[in-house]
């Protein structure tokens, strides 16, 4: 029995030198054809290598890894010329990768989404896989970061300081752009409008639709009422939010209902007003429509926002068929 | 510089006791609980003894390696300056922007608005009782914030609530500009102070009036503070560090870093486990930080009796096991991966070499990091068994995890310091000035 254990593992130890050996062999066609799928990748399509290669490539890039971390254990490999020759070319070339990233990746953030494609035919944000390959490359190479810090021959050839500054330069220049582009939107309102009011910047804000209609609801509607808003999700993210919309409410307390149907309880929730409201996105989610409520209302008056002053107050019932289809803001008072 | 760290450490734990003491007046359910009573005691204990241990312990001298070269002031003088702008404009964005942001407005302003008109926090749960989506919502996050928001609105009209948070962002580059000077030199603390503040991520929270810089900066305080116990053994400086890392859990609970820092200082002090002012500190780091988590999870649940946000269970961990085989791990990953983007390699970098550092604070923050980096895989992996939602974490994921850049590019600077010491060494014993250096790195010779 323990002849038959000696013999599996002494078979088993074979076979992993055996891979070890192959992998060293073909590492540097491994090495070159992650990074080929890689460019590709970036420079074609997202998708190029699974259309016509039917490889996902993170399985190139995963076998690279594999066959990186059993070539190294290979005792040819640390007296290869190979090797040495692969990690200089590795560290070059993450450089390259490196500055192209980061200044691909700006230049989108400084114009538009697409806009590296369309003038160079690159996709800037693919550019991290080709960087990945040879950063893992050089990483999990027995020659790795401490190779730097021993050996001072290297240390006056690739000159570290070089690549540490440049690199802080790169990464002190994304940042700053970074922050520049966030801002932008708001800085140039801000610019624009320097002595505007808390009211105008709250409604450039939230939006001026739902900053002027929150204004109507509290004109409108007593501080003690409750109110019944629509459902939570598009077309009213903001309507139909409580707590958002409670910030702009409070102390009215607020209650969501149903698409078609209430979902509460007038009397039993104390319920005072309907809010009609049209939706404040043209998207849409849960299979949910423009237009709320889609349910009749039995109505002391409905108040309209409206710019003709004589039809905002109407007597009577809502009836959702008589105002289908009709992009109307307003707020029901319900009759009790 | 002793009197620098502990001023600024006396300035946030003050801070969190007044906050603190005001939610205990609001809540005298919890106030007068057993579990508040042990809350406040051991808040005021560690409070009093790092007072009394700083002006009695011996100060000890930390001794400093690579101090080589002469400080170069020109570029401190830049990196200073550019930080400058960069809080220039947060504070000009902060100051004229005037509304706030969805999250203020849906939750922490409101909570500051629902108390300055009498309402408590535990009755806060009743406005959302009809919410079936949300009924969680307003003791999702805890108090602090939304305190601050409360007094800043009703004391200091002279700025909108906004600029509070570039005063945060003026404090966390300050505070690691002054917490690691010592360690990594004044150049190279002030590039930490500007990588730092200027990374897109901590800026956004600079002009958001969310709880993530807040978060950010008590972390980053108590991981420095109890750095400078490992190195110097000042008792002063682990109470403070503890205080400051327990009470985090009042401005951000669902992330839980202090499981990272309690863990990776364990395994630190496990170096050292026969020395007994390291066994007892881990007892008071784990003590202090279990009693604030239990601390806001009794009031919630008890007190406060709001529904829990995720709700796992041994179903939960099967579930777990199961999805490795069925890829959900890896598409977790994937996604962190792609969330995290660059800022991961970063942290990855960082790491490089950690094997073979002698320093126990260098170790300590490779854990710190490591083990946060685990934490947030972990979470994320479990919320996805459980929540079709969990996608839609990316953003939140990256501003609550900001504190691992400052102390990533902590442990990297030291190795560069590194690097650039043994460089020193080989161009000669004459000191050379870091302008000298990048004149040498760009002209062959």
């Amino acid at each position: 029995m323990q002849n038959i254990q000696k013999y599996n593992k002494t078979n088993l130890l074979v076979l992993l030198k055996q891979v070890r050996s192959l992998c060293y062999s073909i590492f540097p066609l491994i090495w070159a054809s992650a990074l080929l799928v890689s460019i590709g990748e970036a420079l074609l399509y997202p998708g190029v290598t699974k259309k016509y290669l039917l490889i996902n490539p993170l399985w190139v890039y995963f076998i690279l890894i594999a066959a990186c971390l059993f070539s190294k254990y290979d005792p040819k490999y640390k007296k290869s010329v190979l090797s040495e020759k692969l990690n200089k070319i590795n560290l070059s070339l993450a450089f390259l990768f490196g500055l192209l990233y980061l200044s691909l990746m700006n230049l989108e953030k400084l114009n538009y989404s697409n806009f590296v494609f369309s003038k160079l035919h690159v996709h800037p944000a693919e550019l991290k896989w080709p960087l990945f390959v040879v950063l893992i490359s050089y990483a999990l190479s027995r020659r790795g970061f401490h190779t730097i810090v021993n050996n001072k021959n290297i240390i006056k050839k690739i000159r570290p300081e070089m690549i540490i500054i440049t690199l802080a330069l790169m990464v002190s220049a994304d940042n700053l752009i970074g922050i520049s582009s966030m801002i932008e939107k708001d800085i140039s309102f801000m610019l624009s409008n320097p002595l505007a009011s808390y009211d105008l910047k709250m409604s450039e804000k939230v939006t001026p639709l739902f900053y002027e209609y929150t204004s109507f609801i509290k004109t409108n509607v007593p501080e003690e009422s409750t109110i019944l808003i629509p459902p939570q999700g598009y077309p009213w993210p903001q309507t139909g939010n409580s707590a958002y919309l409670r910030y702009f409410l409070y102390p009215r307390k607020v209650l969501n209902g149903e698409e078609y149907l209430p979902g509460a309880n007038y009397t039993k929730n104390d319920i005072d007003y309907v809010l009609i409201a049209w939706g404040e996105t043209i998207g849409t989610e849960y299979d949910y429509t423009h237009g709320w409520p889609k349910f009749d209302v039995a109505a002391e008056e409905i108040i309209y926002i409206t710019n003709e002053k004589d039809k905002d107050k109407v007597m009577g019932n809502y009836v959702y068929e008589a105002v289908k289809d009709k992009e109307l803001w307003g707020v029901i008072k319900i009759t009790k | 510089m002793r009197i620098t760290k502990f001023t600024i450490a006396i300035i946030f734990i003050s801070l969190m006791f007044l906050v603190k003491l005001y939610f205990f007046k609001l809540e005298p359910a919890y106030a007068t609980s057993v579990v508040g009573t042990i809350d406040i005691i051991s808040y005021s204990l560690l409070f009093m003894g790092g007072i009394i241990f700083f002006m009695f312990e011996k100060k000890r001298r930390i001794v400093v390696p690579n101090k080589k070269g002469k400080r170069d002031a020109k570029i401190t003088i830049f990196l200073f300056a550019i930080s400058l702008v960069v809080i220039i404009i947060s504070s000009y964005v902060n100051l004229s922007k005037g509304a706030i942001e969805w999250d203020a407005i849906a939750l922490y302003d409101a909570r500051a608005k629902f108390l300055s008109q009498g309402m408590n926090f535990s009755e806060m749960v009743s406005l959302s009782k009809f919410d079936d989506k949300n009924q969680y919502y307003y003791l999702l996050y805890p108090p602090y914030t939304s305190i601050v928001h409360r007094f800043w609105h009703e004391h200091v009209s002279i700025a909108p609530i906004s600029f509070y948070y570039s005063l945060n962002l003026i404090l966390l580059g300050l505070g690691i500009f002054l917490l690691t000077k010592e360690r990594l030199g004044v150049l190279f603390a002030a590039l930490l102070m500007f990588l730092s503040i200027a990374n897109t991520n901590i800026f956004y929270t600079s002009i958001i009036e969310y709880t993530n810089l807040p978060f950010t900066l008590y972390i980053i305080f108590g991981f420095f503070l109890i750095l400078h116990f490992i190195e110097s053994k000042e008792k002063w400086s682990l109470f403070f560090g503890t205080v400051l890392i327990g009470t985090s859990q009042f401005i951000r609970f669902l992330e839980p870093i202090w499981i990272a820092v309690v863990i990776a200082f364990f395994l630190t002090a496990l170096v050292k486990r026969k020395n007994k002012t390291i066994s007892l500190s881990i007892v008071v780091l784990f003590v202090f930080c279990a009693l604030q988590y239990y601390s806001w999870q009794f009031f919630v649940g008890s007190i406060a009796d709001n529904p829990q946000i995720f709700d796992f269970s041994h179903i939960t961990i099967i579930e777990g096991i199961l999805g490795i085989f069925t890829g959900g791990l890896f598409k977790v990953t994937l996604y962190l991966i792609r969330s995290w983007g660059l800022t991961l390699l970063v942290y990855l970098v960082s790491l490089i070499n950690i094997g073979r550092r002698k320093k126990l604070a260098d170790i300590f923050a490779g854990w710190v990091i490591i083990f946060s980096i685990l934490f947030y895989w972990g979470s994320l992996y479990l919320i996805s068994l459980e929540y079709d939602w969990w996608v839609e974490m990316g953003e939140s994921l990256m501003r609550s995890s900001t504190y691992l850049l400052p102390i990533s590019a902590y442990l990297l600077l030291k190795n560069v310091k590194i690097i650039l010491g043994e460089t020193r060494t080989g161009l000669g014993k004459r000191k050379i000035g870091f302008s000298e250096i990048i004149k040498r790195a760009f002209v062959r010779s």
